[in-house]
């Protein structure tokens, strides 16, 4: 087991270099001369050649990328064009309210759709089943702004349930916080219920005709035993896996959500932070979302073999 | 003799389809009685796992049901019986091991909690409790190393020794019946008699009766007391282990031994083989399902055979058998 997760670890650190290149190279990349770009529109040529220096711009490819990774790796993002404000603050105080965001949505979708996914499986032609598949395909094809407005127009204009948009911190009460995440979580849902529902009811199916769940019948086993012990623990590889895969494109895709709903978050940063060409903040981001999927692909990893011993050993 | 521990009566299975049901199993009857070994004989789709599967009550509702019949076990009808009470006699007094060691185990759980788990159901007792019973029953079965065997998960065990930690899970509560479906058609030849043997030795030791079902005459001939032979969803041939093999009447049953090779006959000897195959249920008229492929077919065949006994409980569907109507077609 600490074999495998050494060896998962590893395999980590080559994803996570190749990201870091093609970040640092986005500077190269992008049209126009960098300095000019960060010196902003109205420097002078004496100050645009003070930016080059201070940023190493004028030295080589290979040692620019080294200097560069080995402020990275101090915690050092620069500064943000935009806002001059260190990039690391900038990004570190909107992670908080993405990730709640993303934690909630997962939590709601994880806690509906297995039991709908179980229960389509069990009776694949009953009534739980046939709804289950169709709001399935409406939750896959419902823009989340189109849900989003619709809970707010009824639970928060309507039934004043919920606030119409906005983000307590956690700082101001866990329950306040939650209460404020509630609307954007549920229209954020949606779309994982619909995935995880459909991907639950796929696996169960499959375990369903296993020969070891006719052992657990003939062994007489309580329905419920049969059902945690024999088929979900069987199914669960794949579920984890949209969960994991669904945790991770959440944290780095609630943009419209976030706007919708007016939260200081990740998503909304990264929107911004391209539209203003701050590209200091957006190579940050992006790296933070490649380590984040290289995490949670390492979490998922490790679960697997938690879950099936054919792994572990 | 004492009063049969398992009685069939006119089983019949139909498969639901859309338009009228088709029949796949077709009044069975017969009986086990208390630490007798009944063999179901016949090939691939003649009924022979679904007659089993009836009796445990494990067949597939959704696709067939008992359409007619009783099997009547201790005392109860297990057709008319409910599902809460059928649930409470599996994997206690009645068990069942499978045809495929390799997935019939969950491959998650070790193996010994596997086999605790029916214990602990059953029983109600602890855990703990029922992983030392486990280790127990993994000895019964000769596993060796039992303890540390009893802590592994099943992909680092054997064909073999998987089918032996299924059968440890069927007698762990010493069940009047034990249902072994081709227990040993997919292990090795040199496991497939030592699984044999252990069945065997432990239903002597148990009183446990065994139905036995399989195509394999030489583990019928090893095994059996009685012998049902079925063909196409009914009983053509039941007899003791030596009516059958010494005495067969119906064509069929005759094809079914022909078609064993003879280690003494001369190495140039072609086996014999039944010609043709079996009818699908579906297109099943009335009369001799064997009557196409039987060489002594004749006329009279085309109404449904007449079920003879003759000596020793030797019953026979054939009209081979009955008087004046041996006239060849």
């Amino acid at each position: 087991m600490t074999g495998y997760v050494v060896g998962r670890l590893f395999a980590a650190i080559p994803v996570l270099l190749a990201v870091a290149v093609f970040v640092f190279l986005l500077l190269s990349l992008v049209p126009g001369d960098p300095a000019v770009l960060i010196a902003g529109d109205f420097a002078s040529p004496p100050q645009v050649e003070a930016v080059r220096q201070a940023l190493g711009l004028n030295l080589p490819l290979l040692p620019r990328f080294l200097a560069w990774a080995g402020r990275i790796l101090s915690g050092d993002f620069g500064l943000s064009l935009f806002s001059r404000i260190p990039v690391s603050q900038l990004v570190a105080q909107r992670i908080e309210p993405t990730l709640l965001l993303s934690l909630m949505t997962i939590t709601i979708a994880v806690v509906v759709a297995v039991p709908l996914g179980l229960v389509a499986a069990y009776r694949p032609r009953g009534l739980v089943a046939r709804l289950t598949m169709a709001g399935a395909v409406l939750g896959f094809s419902l823009p989340v702004f189109v849900v989003a407005f619709a809970l707010v127009y009824t639970l928060a204009l309507g039934l004043h349930w919920f606030p119409v948009q906005g983000y307590k911190p956690l700082s101001q009460g866990v329950l306040a916080c939650l209460h404020s995440l509630v609307l954007p979580a549920i229209s954020l849902s949606f779309l994982y219920i619909a995935l995880i529902a459909r991907v639950t009811r796929a696996a169960v199916l499959e375990v369903l005709r296993e020969d070891y769940v006719r052992t657990a019948h003939a062994k007489g086993l309580a329905a419920r035993k049969i059902i945690v012990r024999h088929v979900l623990s069987n199914a669960a590889v794949p579920i984890i896996t949209v969960v994991g895969i669904g945790f991770a494109a959440l944290l780095g895709g609630v943009v419209v959500t976030e706007t919708v709903f007016s939260i200081p978050g990740l998503g909304r940063l990264t929107a911004d932070s391209i539209l203003r060409r701050d590209y200091p903040v957006v190579q940050a981001l992006i790296l933070l979302f490649a380590f984040v999927y290289v995490v949670v692909n390492l979490v998922v990893d490790i679960l697997y073999a938690v879950v099936d011993p054919r792994i572990r050993y | 003799m004492s009063a049969p521990l398992l009685c069939v009566e006119n089983l019949s299975i139909t498969l639901n389809t859309r338009g009228a049901p088709v029949p796949l199993v077709r009044n069975v009857s017969f009986a086990i009685d208390p630490g007798e070994t009944l063999c179901l004989v016949g090939e691939s789709g003649c009924g022979k796992s679904l007659t089993a599967l009836s009796i445990i009550g494990l067949l597939d509702q959704s696709v067939m049901q008992v359409a007619s019949g009783r099997i009547l076990f201790e005392g109860r009808d297990l057709v008319t019986l409910g599902a809460e009470e059928l649930r409470k006699l599996r994997g206690d007094r009645l068990a069942m091991v499978f045809q495929e060691p390799m997935t019939s185990l969950n491959p998650l759980l070790r193996v010994g909690e596997q086999i605790a788990e029916v214990i602990v159901e059953h029983r109600g007792v602890s855990e703990a409790d029922a992983r030392r019973q486990a280790v127990g029953l993994l000895d019964l079965v000769r596993i060796p190393d039992a303890r540390r065997r009893a802590s592994e998960f099943p992909h680092q065990l054997s064909g073999g020794m998987r089918q032996r930690v299924m059968i440890a899970m069927a007698l762990a509560l010493r069940p009047a019946l034990l249902i072994a479906d081709e227990p040993t058609t997919a292990l090795d030849v040199t496991i497939q008699a030592q699984v044999l043997t252990l069945i065997d030795d432990l239903r002597r030791e148990f009183g446990t009766s065994v139905l036995l079902i399989t195509h394999d005459l030489g583990v019928v001939a090893e095994m059996a007391d009685r012998v049902v032979v079925l063909y196409a969803g009914s009983i053509v041939e039941q007899a003791g282990v030596n009516g059958i093999f010494d005495a067969a009447a119906h064509p069929y049953t005759r094809g079914l031994l022909g078609a064993i090779g003879q280690l003494n006959s001369g190495i140039r000897d072609r086996l014999v083989e039944i010609p043709g195959s079996v009818p699908s249920p579906v297109s099943l008229g009335t009369g001799c399902a064997f009557r196409q492929r039987c060489g002594a077919a004749m006329p009279v065949c085309h109404s449904e055979p007449p079920l003879l006994s003759g000596a020793d409980e030797h019953l026979t569907a054939c009209w081979l058998g009955k008087a004046g109507a041996m006239v060849p077609a």
